[in-house]
């Protein structure tokens, strides 16, 4: 084992890392889960800087991905400490760094993929679609209804969705913050993969596998080509 | 007959629209009316759209459409009556039917530009499914998801008027306005705008929220 903290618990399997979240009331996105983030993906950079990994794959150990955040308690805390903001160089530290730990999963150079089981929502599934794959079993169910409270998702959640689903689908999905299928996703073009109970896991590692066994380095723009690799060597959707 | 401007929650509708010859003819008045009512979409409704027989007022429309800083949409029965060039300047297009590939579709994704704007609409995974199409020409294995198809019980118009209101239910100007430039931002590619627009435009409603509270109290 890696490290870990209460919450998140880095293990490595051949040189495969694998972020488990286990904080309490379904991964619920509270100041203590976020800050146990931010540390374990600075421990995940680290590790990564000192050995050759390969992949990193962020799952959770419960019965869900993650619900988000407490959004009332989130915005209550937030306007606390808040001011007028006209522009980005105002923003409080706390949210840049924040915002970074899961920006930075979009920028590793290896291969981050998430293994969705149940609700991903809100925050959560800031965390999925900030990684680079996202494997979801079929009972999942995933959305941004950060909109629905009043604010709107900034962790990534915007800029990722309009990257991976387009324009026409983000604006729905972020507009209407309604919660959608494992099946949906995958027209949509959030899900990568859909697969059954419990498989999105070892899926992730056999992508991951295929992924550093092949020929060429690792490119975010060969995705589809390593997942079509996966979907000829294996059951999925 | 002339055009018909109206307001819905958020959203200005155009429709009456006899030729898309009209719309490059009243730019100035839709712009003027867009914004005086400060809503955050504009959905052209086209009942019959006629095709242009000059492919610079295709350009043109497209230039118009794509100049304009709100959400857009077009809404038409049969997209496949659209010149793809027009349909796809719209940030979002809803028919009653997927755009069709045929020869037309196949050489306008000749170009990588289009591709580009492809993947803006539709985004990586469906892009990668159009790539694949041009090489295998493989009709079984691949269909367009340029569209959002609107396929319920009532008048397509209403649908697609229920559409919009779905979007902006119960959302403030503001929080409508704000959302609508994160999303349209990503017109020109660029992650790292919409990256800043997303923390920014939070803070601005997390503080309009405390405020909300405040006179409450």
């Amino acid at each position: 084992m890696e490290n870990e903290n209460e919450l998140f618990e880095i293990t490595n399997k051949n040189n495969i890392l694998l972020l488990t979240m286990n904080a309490p009331n379904n991964n619920i996105m509270t100041d203590e889960f976020l800050h146990s983030f931010e540390d374990a993906i600075e421990n995940i950079v680290d590790i990564s800087k000192n050995n050759d990994i390969k992949a990193l794959i962020i799952c959770s150990g419960g019965r869900h991905f993650s619900v988000g955040a407490d959004v009332n308690s989130l915005v209550s805390r937030t306007s606390e400490q808040c001011f007028d903001i006209d522009d980005a160089s105002q923003l409080p530290q706390a949210h840049i760094k924040q915002k970074h730990a899961f920006t930075l999963l979009y920028d590793m150079p290896i291969p981050v993929i998430s293994a969705i089981k149940g609700f991903c929502i809100g925050s959560g599934s800031e965390i999925a679609v900030n990684s680079h794959i996202r494997i979801c079993e079929k009972s999942s169910r995933i959305g941004q209804p950060e909109s629905t409270f009043g604010i709107l998702p900034a962790l990534g959640g915007i800029a990722r969705t309009v990257e991976i689903c387009g324009i026409s689908t983000a604006a729905e999905i972020v507009f209407t913050g309604h919660l959608f299928t494992a099946t949906e996703a995958f027209e949509y073009g959030w899900a990568d993969i859909v697969c059954e109970k419990n498989q999105s896991l070892d899926l992730a590692f056999k992508l991951a596998d295929i992924i550093t066994n092949s020929e060429q380095p690792y490119s975010k723009d060969n995705i589809c080509q390593y997942i079509e690799l996966l979907r000829q060597s294996a059951i999925t959707r | 007959m002339e055009l018909l401007i109206e307001s819905f929650d958020n959203c200005l509708k155009i429709s009456k629209i006899v030729s898309f010859a009209e719309i490059l003819q009243n730019q100035e008045q839709i712009s003027n009316v867009l914004y005086d009512s400060k809503a955050s979409a504009i959905l052209f409704y086209v009942e019959k759209p006629y095709l242009l027989s000059d492919k610079n007022e295709n350009d043109d429309v497209s230039t118009f459409i794509e100049s304009l800083s709100v959400l857009t949409v077009i809404a038409t029965e049969n997209i496949n009556d659209v010149p793809l060039k027009i349909s796809m300047a719209f940030d979002i297009r809803l028919s009653k039917d997927q755009i069709m590939i045929n020869e037309e579709m196949i050489a306008f994704f000749e170009s990588e530009k289009n591709i580009k704007r492809y993947k803006i609409l539709c985004g990586r995974n469906n892009t990668e499914l159009l790539k694949r199409f041009l090489v295998s020409r493989n009709h079984t294995e691949f269909s367009t998801s340029l569209c959002k198809i609107i396929d319920g019980q009532n008048i397509f118009e209403y649908e697609c008027n229920d559409y919009m209101i779905k979007l902006f239910r119960e959302k403030s100007k503001f929080q409508s306005d704000i959302i609508m430039q994160c999303i349209i931002s990503a017109r020109n590619g660029d992650s790292r705008d919409i990256l800043t627009k997303e923390s920014v435009g939070f803070y601005k409603l997390v503080n309009a929220k405390a405020k909300e509270y405040s006179y409450g109290e």
